[in-house]
């Protein structure tokens, strides 16, 4: 593979979604590391080393954020208009992986400096390389300062 | 002059008068002495006895008579005797003496009578200068002075008269004229004027009139009386109204020899008279000829006199046929009773009618409207005698005051309507006046008048806001929406704007029409409420979104589950791994059961807004008990202490949907108990400003206060953690709002245990339990 591999944070609060997430990036061995969490409110703890996430060696910074919008407690929009808005986490890439196709959340997603916004397709071979070939690009052809 | 004869002959008139008659006496007795003698032989006194006519004839005839009388009694004595020649010549120089002493005696008592006589009848004593005249002489001059001082009496008096007093002969000429008629023809004295005629003083035309008048005078024997004319006026030059009189002289054989004229200067009168007759015809056109009935009354109230309008008014062309008829003759009955008490009242107090519209019945049936004045007629001494009106036809005058009354009684039911109508409108109406500074340049404006919705939607109060400027009353540095009000009040262009009204926070929507320029009439209409079902429907509106959204999210994604894993399956399978099937087949397996669960609750949920069970009275202990007792198995598993307030009040509501309510609490709070070593959960009452709230406590895990609002979304799950669809507290807050309340939740966060919330409407709250 080319690159390092990837530290992705899945933020998923369907357990199943986030295991085929999880299995098919496993698969084409993208990630080296997906920490997955269920909730916004948890998401914004990983990226702000709160509470259970305080240990920086067990949990890195993400290279990658996959954030699904409908979340408990804290939306995926607000999660996503946090991290873009405080200057040290606006740099890590965060793609919206949803299965609401609305327009609004796509513009909104948009408008909070989303860098990239898919929905998850109903099609399992469609999910596959949706998933392969986003973390070939982010991996292989996506260049990173870190 | 008489007086002066009188004074001069007084003392020596007595005196003559005294010698004359003591020597009458002498000779009396001489004579009588004598006579006895002659008259001895004869015994008689005969001679005496005649001496009686004499004496009566001389008192009677006067000097001469007495002493005629005398003389024939002496001859006829002297005859007697000496016929009779019985007497000797002694005694015939006897009776010759005697008739001579006879003759004095009359003489001398003839002159004494006529002493007497003259002093009787003129006045004058003869006696005064008599040397040298007779008697009769003195008499004639006497006469002739009389005559002369009659004449002189006559001219003093028609010198003085003011009337023109002249005597003409037959030849037309001046005989006599007064000093009046001298000067009027511009003459001094009589001289001047005598020989003259007519042709000398007059004008030809007038000389000749005279000339003709006096010829028919003498002519015809007749006076001319009290003739009219007009005469120049020779000093003054002013033609003069003369009343002249001319009347034939005769002499004794009856003849005429002249006339007398008579003229009197009438100018002055004929002056007056004129001018009466003017005054008359002033008065006659004035009454002819004005459109009014002017009439004269006595004190009968019988007509005296009236004019042509009520001649023409009554159809009459004599006025005979009408005086002395009463209004009752002329008018009827019925208006003649009213009229005649009225004039009585009017004659006996003296007090005017002034002004009295009256109605009277016409002939061919109409109605005639009458304005009548009536002022009493007085004599000379003030006392009433009758009374003159003036009545006038004002039937047009009725005919538009009727049309005015009713124009104004439309306008009254106009103001009527537009009144009802500016009171019940429920808009709030205002109406305003621009004020204008001195450049003309409007700078507020002022409230006229607003109506009792206005009153209700603004709370300000008609009394106090009336006649106030508008930046006074609402209290703002400039009034309120000026610039909209002023441009309505310029242009007359209607202008409507919906706004928030900060000082009385609520909505309204404005409406400004102009009436007229520099006023303006603002409708109000309070569009709060409106405004919140706008805010509401739109909320329902994003709700609806929200709840699409989150369905076509929430079916997807068990969709996307069922879908992946069996693609996963399928591609182990063909790999021939196994060893991921069995859980694989699982996970498909309860997502299908999830999206089955999923469309269940959706279909309850759209069931909760569209059928409703029919409310019924609800005891909430009972109910309570209920569904704690349908929940028995979870709350046992989980060793709950279930404790029910027995205050829970009645409602009035749905049953069934009330139950799920309190399932869904009591459920959730079993849920969400943590690791609590003592669960308790306690459903109650309390009451907070005067609302009655329904309580679901718990002492479970509690809510942290940021999801307080989100709890109740549609979905929407705190802790993936646990089982259930999202959908209970939804389902909760939907049957609230239908029973008119609203559910919220009290919770310090977490670790503090949940207290759920919920109202319902008062007409909710069964009355049974007010009654309590």
């Amino acid at each position: 593979m080319i690159g390092k591999p990837l530290t992705i944070l899945l933020v998923e609060d369907n357990p199943d979604h986030a295991e085929l997430v999880k299995r098919n990036l496993e698969e084409f061995q993208v990630a080296n590391h997906i920490y997955h969490v269920e909730d916004g409110e948890a998401a914004l703890d990983y990226v702000y080393k709160q509470g259970t996430y305080s240990d920086q060696k067990k949990y890195p910074r993400p290279d990658l954020i996959l954030l699904d919008l409908r979340l408990p407690r804290i939306d995926g929009l607000e999660v996503l208009k946090q991290i873009k808005s405080d200057l040290t986490l606006q740099a890590i890439p965060i793609v919206v992986l949803t299965t609401s196709d609305a327009e609004k959340d796509l513009a909104q997603a948009y408008e909070y400096h989303a860098n990239s916004y898919v929905t998850k397709p109903v099609n399992f071979e469609n999910f596959s390389r949706l998933l392969r070939d986003l973390g070939y690009y982010w991996l292989a052809w996506n260049k990173r300062p870190w | 002059m008489t007086e002066h004869i009188k004074q001069e002959g007084g003392l020596r008139g007595y005196i003559l008068q005294g010698a004359l008659v003591t020597l009458a006496i002498l000779l009396l007795v001489l004579y009588v002495y004598m006579f006895s003698r002659i008259h001895q032989q004869m015994g008689e006194t005969g001679g005496i006895i005649i001496l009686v006519p004499v004496i009566l004839s001389a008192w009677v005839l006067g000097a001469r008579g007495g002493m005629l009388a005398g003389l024939i009694v002496g001859l006829v004595n002297l005859l007697l005797h000496g016929f009779a020649l019985q007497y000797g010549s002694m005694e015939f120089v006897s009776i010759i003496f005697g008739g001579i002493i006879a003759s004095i005696i009359g003489w001398v008592t003839g002159r004494f009578s006529e002493l007497r006589i003259s002093s009787l009848l003129f006045g004058v004593d003869l006696s005064a200068d008599t040397s040298g005249q007779s008697v009769a002489e003195l008499l004639r001059k006497r006469t002739k002075e009389m005559v002369a001082g009659e004449r002189n009496l006559l001219r003093t008096l028609i010198d003085n008269l003011p009337d023109k007093i002249y005597v003409k002969d037959d030849k037309g000429r001046y005989v006599i004229n007064n000093m009046a008629h001298l000067q009027s023809v511009g003459l001094l004295k009589q001289e001047d004027a005598l020989g003259k005629t007519s042709f000398d003083f007059f004008s030809e035309l007038l000389a000749k009139k005279f000339t003709s008048d006096e010829r028919n005078v003498f002519e015809t024997g007749e006076a001319l009386l009290n003739h009219e004319e007009e005469v120049l006026d020779a000093k003054t030059g002013k033609l003069n109204w003369h009343l002249t009189t001319k009347v034939p002289i005769r002499d004794n054989h009856g003849k005429i020899i002249g006339i007398v004229g008579v003229s009197r200067d009438i100018t002055e009168r004929k002056k007056i008279e004129e001018a009466l007759k003017n005054e008359k015809a002033f008065l006659d056109a004035l009454m002819d000829n004005i459109p009014d009935s002017i009439y004269f009354k006595d004190r009968q109230c019988r007509l005296l006199r009236t004019n042509r309008k009520e001649m023409r008014d009554l159809n009459v062309d004599d006025m005979s046929q009408i005086v002395g008829k009463t209004d009752a003759d002329l008018w009827g009955e019925e208006f003649g009773r009213k009229t005649f008490i009225d004039e009585q009242r009017l004659m006996e107090s003296g007090e005017p009618i002034i002004g009295l519209v009256e109605s009277r019945q016409l002939k061919d049936g109409q109605t005639n409207w009458t304005w009548t004045t009536k002022v009493p007629l007085r004599d000379d001494s003030g006392q009433i005698v009758g009374l003159v009106g003036i009545t006038r036809g004002i039937n047009d005058l009725m005919k538009a005051q009727q049309e005015r009354e009713k124009l104004l009684a439309n306008l009254s039911d106009n103001e009527h309507k537009f009144r009802t109508l500016f009171e019940n409108l429920t808009e709030g109406v205002a109406l305003h006046e621009m004020i204008y500074d001195e450049n003309g340049k409007a700078v507020d404006y002022r409230i006229l008048d607003i109506n009792p919705s206005y009153e209700k939607h603004t709370g300000l109060l008609h009394k106090k806001a009336k006649g106030l400027l508008a930046s006074v009353l609402y209290g703002t540095a400039s009034p309120p929406y000026f610039e909209e009000f002023e441009r309505v009040a310029r242009t007359g262009e209607p202008y409507t704007f919906e706004t928030y009204f900060l000082p009385l926070e609520r909505h309204f929507r404005i409406g400004v029409v102009s009436p007229k320029q520099g006023t303006f009439a603002t409708v109000f209409e309070d569009i709060t409420e409106r405004r919140q079902k706008q805010k509401q429907l739109q909320d329902k509106n994003a709700e609806l979104e929200r709840f699409t959204y989150t369905v076509s999210h929430d079916l997807k994604s068990p969709l996307i589950t069922i879908k992946g894993f069996a693609g996963a399956l399928l591609h182990d399978v063909i790999a021939g791994r196994y060893q991921r099937l069995e859980s694989d087949l699982r996970r498909i397996a309860d997502a299908a059961d999830k999206m089955g669960g999923l469309l269940g609750n959706l279909l309850e949920l759209s069931r909760i807004g569209r059928t409703m069970n029919p409310p019924s009275d609800v005891n909430l202990v009972e109910l309570t008990q209920e569904v704690v007792g349908l929940l028995a198995g979870t709350i046992t598993e989980h060793e709950v202490e279930v404790i029910i307030q027995p205050d829970l009040p009645m409602v009035y509501g749905d049953q069934r949907r009330l139950a799920q309510v309190l399932q869904n609490l009591i459920e959730n709070a079993v849920k969400f108990m943590g690791n609590q070593p003592n669960p308790r959960i306690e459903i109650g009452t309390r009451k907070d400003h005067e609302e009655q709230v329904i309580y679901v406590q718990d002492n479970g895990i509690g809510v942290d206060p940021r999801y307080h609002e989100t709890v109740f979304g549609l979905f929407n799950k705190l802790d993936t953690g646990t089982h259930g669809t999202g959908i209970g507290l939804a389902l909760v807050h939907r049957i609230v709002e239908i029973h008119g309340g609203r559910v919220w939740v009290e919770s310090q966060g977490k670790g503090f245990g949940t207290t759920f919330c919920f109202t319902l409407s008062s007409n909710h709250i069964a009355r049974k339990d007010h009654e309590q």
